[in-house]
């Protein structure tokens, strides 16, 4: 069977479901940090990956066979649709098909393990997507899904109210350390005082955030800095090393 | 938290026209379903004429569905004339077509925006989680 990710339906039909940002949330609770979009698609991959082989461990055990419309099915058969995210559903019924258009055809039904019924065409030979035979790779092509899935987990993320980015780094608003106003200010002072931009690494130190790991102090405090209310910030390094300077006054 | 979202639906939640929602309402489907057919359908199934139904095979899926002419004609036709859902549709109606063009598949929120390129996904969930459901649609069974 080929991996997941070299079939085209698998494509065409990708979105982040919710078990992938179930995962996506676990992997903030249980490490406190900030990710960036490549970490988290890279824990999205693998974790699809072993849903897959766990599935197929558990199909072996099953019997179920994958659907293709091109083949006849028996009552009691176990099917795997392929286009339906691999959903599982058993046969219950089998009708002859009424299209005069297509020819003669058959008609099954079947109740899907995840709830509903459904019907699906069988013996049905002509052209369609799902009756090509795909070759079977040596080895997953989970590296060249990363980044899609980054880009497609970027927009989803950015929809949602629970996180928030600073430049590639992605975290939980629940769980970034609190930064309020006089930390803001012990900011500004610092940085008048050195008369250039600082690192955010040397802010940190001095404003004495009380929570978190040293990655979520610094996303925080950038997040803070980048949208201080008063906009007293500019930064004037880069996303991912950024230094912080004064907007009015103070060489950079 | 996984419970909490098989519970609630989400954006990749799909949704469905629910027949049996428009015979509890004593809505006339048929109605709204030739206000979402093209000239071309329209003029090829008149008021007056008998429908016939047939299975009609998903090109994507192979899911069978009872289609009658005309919803067959607004798939195979209607569905692909540029404008069928035009961006001054309201967003109700909008989702709507882009439900009876695919035939009744269940799409998601987020399938529905790709569909009618309006809007966003957050946005289209909300129209139908609403208090009411929206022209029958709600959760695919």
């Amino acid at each position: 069977m080929a991996p997941m990710f070299d079939t085209p339906e698998y494509w065409q039909s990708f979105s982040i479901s919710g078990r992938d940002l179930d995962r996506v949330e676990e992997v903030f609770l249980d490490t406190g940090v900030p990710k960036t979009l490549s970490e988290l698609a890279e824990i999205i991959v693998q974790g699809r990956l072993q849903d897959d082989a766990d599935r197929q461990a558990r199909e072996a055990n099953e019997n179920v066979r994958q659907y293709q419309p091109k083949f006849r099915y028996e009552m009691g058969q176990r099917l795997r649709f392929s286009a339906l995210d691999n959903a599982v559903g058993t046969v219950i019924g089998v009708r002859d098909g009424d299209n005069p258009h297509v020819g003669r055809i058959t008609v099954i039904r079947v109740q899907m393990d995840r709830g509903g019924e459904r019907e699906f065409v069988a013996d049905y030979s002509a052209e369609h997507p799902l009756n090509v035979e795909v070759k079977a790779e040596a080895t997953p092509t989970s590296q060249a899904a990363v980044a899609p899935i980054g880009d497609i987990l970027e927009q989803r993320l950015g929809e949602t109210a629970e996180y928030t980015a600073f430049g590639d780094l992605w975290f939980r608003k629940d769980l970034m350390p609190d930064v309020h106003i006089g930390h803001l200010n012990i900011a500004e002072a610092l940085i008048d005082v050195a008369g250039e931009a600082q690192p955010t690494a040397t802010l940190v130190k001095e404003v004495e955030i009380a929570q978190g790991e040293p990655a979520a102090r610094a996303f925080a405090l950038n997040y803070a800095l980048a949208h201080d209310p008063d906009q007293r910030f500019t930064n004037t390094g880069t996303d991912a090393k950024p230094r912080w300077a004064l907007r009015q006054g103070v060489t950079v | 938290m996984s419970a909490v979202r098989l519970a609630r639906p989400m954006v990749d939640t799909p949704f469905q026209i629910n027949m049996a929602w428009w015979e509890r309402n004593r809505r006339d489907f048929m109605t709204f379903l030739r206000e979402s057919s093209c000239p071309d359908c329209l003029s090829r199934f008149p008021l007056d004429a008998p429908l016939s139904e047939a299975d009609y095979i998903d090109a994507e899926t192979g899911e069978v569905r009872r289609l009658n002419d005309l919803w067959a004609c607004i798939v195979e036709e209607c569905a692909h004339a540029p404008g069928y859902i035009s961006p001054d549709l309201p967003v109700a109606t909008a989702i709507f077509r882009a439900l009876v063009s695919r035939g009744n598949a269940p799409l998601s929120p987020v399938q529905i925006h790709q569909i009618i390129q309006r809007s966003n996904p957050q946005t289209i969930l909300r129209v139908l989680t609403g208090p009411t459901a929206i022209l029958g649609i709600l959760p695919a069974v």
